[in-house]
């Protein structure tokens, strides 16, 4: 052989001798193993049993399996033996075993059920001999689990088995969070990495290496493993207890949140659930919170993001709609827990079936104010982002579906339409007087059920002769298309969401840092806000806004240690849009005044004039970023939501005052308004009403209207699988893509290794001469591979021809020769080769087939090394 | 080789079913797992860091030099100070002959004992003649799951020389007798002749001695009497050029050749008692250099200056500065080992040395008819042969 050739063989020495702890050390881990598994399993169930007896069975059988498994040669088999007397006793004591089988799962019924029902009933066995035959129970599982902990850890550790027969018998109390002793299972939790340790400590290829060394050190890798856990644990155990991580009520609500949308993940609807779990993780932005006071300062690009069309332009601003945030906790806001929705069966209906749901009431009440004539189209379509669902105030979408009572979907978010009323100052709106209508209860047709139910979750008195609706404009409209919607959004305004508009949104949010922004305002404030009148109380909150702070598109952060509110008006005294609303907001909660926070676009008259033109004497207006905008809703009892501008530069121009003393002039049919104020509805108008009542309410079928409309639940989904629907499909595809070229790169590396190895051992075969002829076939199929082939010669003139081609190639053909001769003598039971032959022809045959790969193209190696795997 | 990269994967995997773990499962110790799962890396990664603070290692060699094919034990010695064990740990020494170039790794996977100096033993064979390196490039080890790899960077190496296994030659080297050296200026340094110009040593007498070569002016300052030993003149002296500043890259056999060729015609001369000097060519000082080779150890001597000559194939001046000095130490017979014929060199050898010089050449030029009539072609694997040629009563030197 023409190389350096080193013996694979080698001795180690080591200066001192080593002392070893090899066996005391396993066999305390495995007792360990055994104890530590029962008695965290016992301290989570609390199973009533005879102690003595099955810790003596226990401890017995664990040290008996550990030391016949120390038993040389094939003895160590003798270590099953106690496995065999485990599943003897079960069968000679079967009946007791199985009555202490069922006695033990009620034990395990009632620790997580926190009862004391009994799942199997076992009534009729004496007390004493419950408590014997779970002793038999358990005494033959300890035999058997002890064994088979014992074996996974003294004869070769295996880590694998070892949690596996540890772990899961502690498992079914941990998912049912029965309270555990905590102690054992993180001695528990030491000794698997111990194993771990000990397993992958041992030399595999133990003929290069002295057995004794190696042996000897494993079991020191192993202590030196579990000491280091121990220390982990220690830490962790001393973390937990500083940070309060199992106590803090804050990360406990964090977990129920995520485990809830774990336990609700769908595989019919996988990207919204994953988005959910996204979301409770924190990893994605949920799109029914925004977090407050993050940014250091806004900037725009002034990027076009939607693009609307009006069939007529309005007087005033408009403002479009995209998020409502009703609570505020932790500095940011959120939409009201969709459990109170879900589980208030009242608006559910009426919401979803009636849809009579509060977005439209602006719209139906400025039918009866202004008249149909003053309706305008608006089309909208959002740019680059189709998951934008903007709705405008006073608005009425045909084939938009409504959710709960803040937002509104759309079948395609690319572009949609409401009918809007043009009249959007709504503050002249604030200074109507609230009036008071009846409607004869004769006009409506109770004994139909549709008109039941709807009465029903609307909790009026239907025994009364007429119904009465308080509202600042008559509740139907006369020969117009929405007269129902009109009527049924009135009766519901009135009769059960006002209420719940006070309840939810007029409530003053109390913490510490608000009380003191509370005590903090001015008297003049709060003498104004005695007087009752809202829209007063709320200017004056502008006002105060206006004094306190100064706008600015760069005010910073908020710190995460201070209320946003209390930095805003306290101490930085600075903010854009987000920070007016959300003051105004809170403020104007304090008061008594229902209010939202809301986020969207706000259209200006100056943006609107230099709106393009069309032919058919539509408007398209461009809306940039710097549109984007935040203002304040409050309710107008008997109206519904409207926004409110609390940012200093938004509202200078409107007139308030101006306004509202020219509402009067500028309704259109204020002597019906008086005329239905002081009379009953006339017979004739009744007849028609109640007609169109009838026919409204009870021939509307809840099918019907499904398929019209988008239901609430339905429209839930929509909005979902807009929020980042894309993104979501792009990277669920990207992931998909990703695991199939993982599978199949597996596979070739998989392959490639199985088929490595396989040479490896039939290299190694402890028959030299098999080992040869081996090394002699992959030789040929390298030498083939390099176009060397024996043709019809001898292969004694063969071995001649392949050294001199590779020699000629600028390789060593001396080994080549050599490997065809002694594998040629081999299989005629000539010389067999020895150890070193066998050794030296692998290094050649590696260094040939490293030869032959490091003379191809990256391309040629990937080949040579995956599909004909010759490295 | 550590597996490392798999285990991190399945770190992160494990780490992951505990974080989802940590959210299904109620509880406090789920919370535990998880964290412990994170604070086992620090410590684990400190272990690593500990570890390397405290082991040294170093590789040693217990023969400097030795014959080609012949198995040499090489120690690397591993030092841990530390009070932690490593399970495994991978050496990586490089094994590169310097004057053929080729190289072999090799990979030790052995266990580090804490508190402990462990000696590995491994067992090279070098083929070919020449200095070998042998370098520690690093030192691999891992944490006690593998999550982390650490290397230990050495410096330390260890050379040793392979000379020429030398062929053992069962016949005798004649050398041409030269009339000129008849005076006879060389004496043998291991036996004595009856020379009596030249006193060869000075011993107690002994009976039998011949009366008049006590030394009387010796014996009579002393009270032993002491005897004249003459010397032995040697009348015949031998050159040998190896001349590897060739100018072809020859493979490593065929350097093996030459030197083998050599160091076994040196062998054989010296067994003769024929003085020799070898001729070569330093390319460190640019010179030629000659070694007067009396012993076996002088022998080795000068091959192991000459193997750690790394050959160039820019002097074709060798011959010139060569064949002045061999005319100036006059000697009988120039043995020209080369493994590159060059008609040049050959005809100035020729004409400045004539009959007395032999050219010996390695077995592929046999094949070429070469027009020059004393050269002896050898093979390595029957140098004994084919310098028999060399033992011929009548060496046909024309």
């Amino acid at each position: 052989m023409n190389q350096i050739y080193v013996s694979p063989t080698f001795t180690i020495t080591t200066k001192n001798r080593i002392f070893s702890f090899k066996y005391p050390f396993l066999i305390l881990i495995a007792l360990t193993g055994c104890i530590c598994t029962f008695y965290v399993c016992f301290s989570m169930i609390n199973p009533e049993y005879n102690k003595t007896v099955f810790w003596f069975v226990t401890v017995f059988s664990a040290l008996c399996t550990s030391l016949l498994s120390f038993m040389p040669k094939h003895l160590h088999l003798t270590g099953f033996v106690p496995l065999l007397i485990g599943a003897v006793l079960s069968l000679a004591k079967r009946d007791n075993v199985i009555s202490g089988a069922k006695i033990f799962y009620n034990y395990y019924y009632n620790a997580i059920h926190h009862s004391e029902v009994e799942f199997y009933k076992i009534n009729d066995i004496m007390p004493t001999d419950r408590e014997y035959n779970t002793t038999w129970f358990l005494c033959c599982c300890s035999i058997i689990l002890c064994c088979l902990i014992s074996r996974s850890v003294i004869r070769k550790p295996y880590f694998i088995a070892y949690f596996i027969l540890t772990f899961f018998p502690v498992e079914f109390g941990l998912y049912e969070g029965l309270p555990m002793n905590l102690p054992a299972i993180l001695i528990l939790v030491a000794t698997w990495f111990c194993v771990l340790s000990l397993q992958l400590a041992i030399q595999k290829k133990k003929k290069t290496v002295s057995n004794a060394v190696s042996s000897y050190n494993s079991s020191k890798c192993g202590i030196a493993g579990l000491l280091i856990t121990l220390a982990a644990v220690i830490s962790s155990v001393f973390i937990c207890n500083a940070y309060n991580l199992t106590t803090d009520q804050n990360i406990q609500q964090k977990r129920s949140e995520i485990r809830k949308e774990i336990e609700e993940f769908r595989l019919d609807n996988v990207i919204e659930s994953i988005s959910k779990i996204g979301i409770s993780l924190g990893i994605f932005e949920d799109p029914d919170s925004r977090k407050l006071g993050t940014k250091n300062s806004i900037s725009y690009s002034e990027e076009n993001e939607v693009k609307i069309t009006l069939s007529e332009l309005p007087e005033h601003s408009i403002y479009l709609k995209n998020y409502t945030g009703s609570v505020y906790e932790d500095n940011s806001w959120n939409i009201i827990p969709e459990d109170e929705w879900k589980n208030n069966e009242k608006f559910k209906a009426l919401f979803s079936q009636f849809e009579c749901v509060p977005q439209i009431l602006p719209f139906m009440s400025n039918q009866s104010l202004y008249g149909s004539e003053n309706n305008a189209q608006i089309k909208i379509q959002p740019i680059d982002n189709s998951s934008l669902t903007l709705q405008p105030y006073a608005a009425y979408g045909e084939s938009c579906g409504y959710v709960y009572d803040y937002g509104c979907a759309v079948k395609n978010n690319e572009e949609y339409d409401f009918t809007i009323s043009l009249n959007q100052n709504f503050y002249k709106i604030s200074s109507l007087p609230l009036n008071y209508y009846y409607i004869p209860s004769s006009g409506f047709n109770f004994n139909d059920k549709t008109t039941s139910i709807f009465f029903n979750n609307l909790e009026a008195d239907m025994n009364q002769d007429s119904l009465c609706i308080s509202s600042i404009k008559p509740p139907y409209l006369k020969n117009s298309k929405y007269k129902t919607q009109a009527l049924q959004a009135s009766l519901t305004e009135s009769y059960a969401y006002r209420q719940f508009a006070h309840e939810k949104y007029a409530s003053p949010v109390f913490s510490e840092p608000l009380e003191e922004v509370y005590s903090s305002l001015p008297s003049e404030l709060i003498n104004i806000s005695k007087s009752g009148n809202d829209i007063e109380t709320l200017g004056a909150i502008r006002k105060y806004l206006a004094q306190m702070s100064e706008y600015t598109t760069a005010p910073g952060e908020t710190p995460s240690t201070r209320d946003f509110v209390n930095y805003f008006l306290l101490e930085n005294n600075k903010g854009y849009c987000m920070h007016y609303a959300t003051a105004g907001v809170i403020l104007a909660r304090y008061f008594g005044i229902p209010a939202r926070y809301c986020e969207g676009y706000i259209v200006s008259e100056d943006m609107m004039s230099k709106g393009k033109k069309n032919r058919d004497g539509s408007v398209t207006i461009n809306i940039p970023d710097s549109a984007s905008h935040a203002w304040c809703e409050y309710y107008i009892d008997g109206y519904g939501w409207v926004p409110y501008e609390l940012t200093p530069g938004y509202y200078e121009n409107i007139s308030e005052s101006e306004n509202i003393e020219n509402t009067d002039e500028m309704i259109t049919e204020p002597p019906e308004q008086t005329e239905i104020q002081t009379e009953t509805i006339t017979e004739t108008e009744t007849e028609s009403t109640t007609a169109t009542s009838e026919s409204a309410i009870t021939t509307e079928q809840p099918a019907n209207e499904s398929e019209e409309t988008i239901v609430t639940d339905n429209s839930e989904q929509t909005i979902s699988e807009g929020t980042g629907n894309l993104f979501f499909k792009i990277l669920f595809a990207a992931i998909i893509i990703i695991l199939l070229v993982i599978a199949v790169l597996s596979i070739f590396v998989i392959s490639r290794n199985y088929a490595v190895n396989k040479r490896n051992r039939n290299f190694y075969n402890s028959n030299t001469a098999i080992g040869i002829l081996s090394i002699y076939d992959f030789l040929m199929t390298l030498l083939k591979y390099q176009s060397i082939c024996p043709g019809n010669s001898q292969l004694l003139d063969f071995a001649a021809e392949a050294k001199e081609k590779l020699s000629e190639s600028g390789f060593d053909g001396n080994g080549a020769s050599f490997i065809i001769k002694t594998a040629l003598a081999a299989d005629m039971g000539g010389k067999i080769p020895s150890n070193d032959d066998v050794f030296m022809s692998i290094q050649y045959v590696n260094s040939l087939a490293e030869f032959i790969g490091k003379n191809k193209n990256p391309f040629e190696r990937l080949i040579m090394k995956y599909i004909h795997h010759f490295f | 080789m550590m597996y490392t990269a798999w285990m991190k994967i399945l770190y992160i995997f494990i780490l992951l079913i505990v974080l989802l773990f940590s959210v299904l499962y109620l509880g406090d110790f789920s919370v535990l797992l998880l964290l412990i799962l994170l604070v086992l890396p620090v410590f684990l990664w400190l272990s690593v860091i500990y570890i390397k603070l405290c082991i040294d290692i170093s590789l040693k060699s217990n023969n400097d030099s030795l014959k080609r094919n012949n198995p040499r034990k090489i120690q690397l010695i591993v030092d841990n100070k530390g009070f932690l064990p490593v399970g495994k740990a991978v050496a990586c020494v490089i094994c590169s002959n310097i004057m053929t170039g080729e190289k072999a790794p090799v990979y030790l996977t052995f266990p580090i004992p804490a508190r402990n100096t462990t000696t590995i033993e491994f067992t090279i064979t070098i083929p070919h003649c020449g200095i070998t390196e042998i370098s520690l490039q690093n030192l691999i080890y891992t944490d006690y799951i593998r999550l982390f790899k650490k290397k230990i960077k050495s410096n330390s190496s260890v050379s040793v020389l392979t000379l020429p296994s030398g062929k053992v030659l069962n016949y005798k080297i004649n050398i041409p007798y030269s009339k000129s050296d008849d005076e006879g200026s060389i004496y043998s340094r291991i036996r004595s002749g009856d020379d009596p110009s030249e006193v060869y040593r000075i011993r107690e007498y002994q009976p039998g001695d011949v009366q008049k070569r006590i030394h009387w002016k010796l014996s009579c300052r002393t009270d032993t009497v002491w005897v004249k030993e003459y010397s032995l003149p040697i009348r015949k002296k031998a050159a040998i050029l190896i001349d590897y500043s060739f100018s072809g890259n020859y493979s490593a056999d065929v350097i093996d050749t030459v030197l083998e060729t050599a160091y076994t015609l040196s062998s054989a001369l010296i067994k003769q008692e024929i003085p020799a000097a070898i001729y070569w060519f330093s390319s460190k000082t640019n010179k030629i250099v000659w070694n007067e080779i009396h012993s076996v150890s002088e022998l080795n001597d000068c091959f192991a200056a000459i193997l750690s000559n790394i050959p160039v194939n820019s002097s074709r001046q060798f011959i010139v500065q060569a064949a002045d000095l061999i005319e100036l130490h006059s000697n009988n017979a120039i043995y020209y080992c080369t493994p590159d014929y060059c008609n040049e060199n050959i005809q100035k050898l020729n004409n400045i040395f004539r009959k007395n010089c032999i050219y010996i050449l390695t077995a592929d030029y046999e094949k070429r008819n070469l027009s020059v009539n004393n050269i002896v072609y050898v093979n390595e694997d029957s140098i004994e042969d084919n310098l028999k040629k060399l033992s011929a009563e009548e060496v046909n030197y024309e």
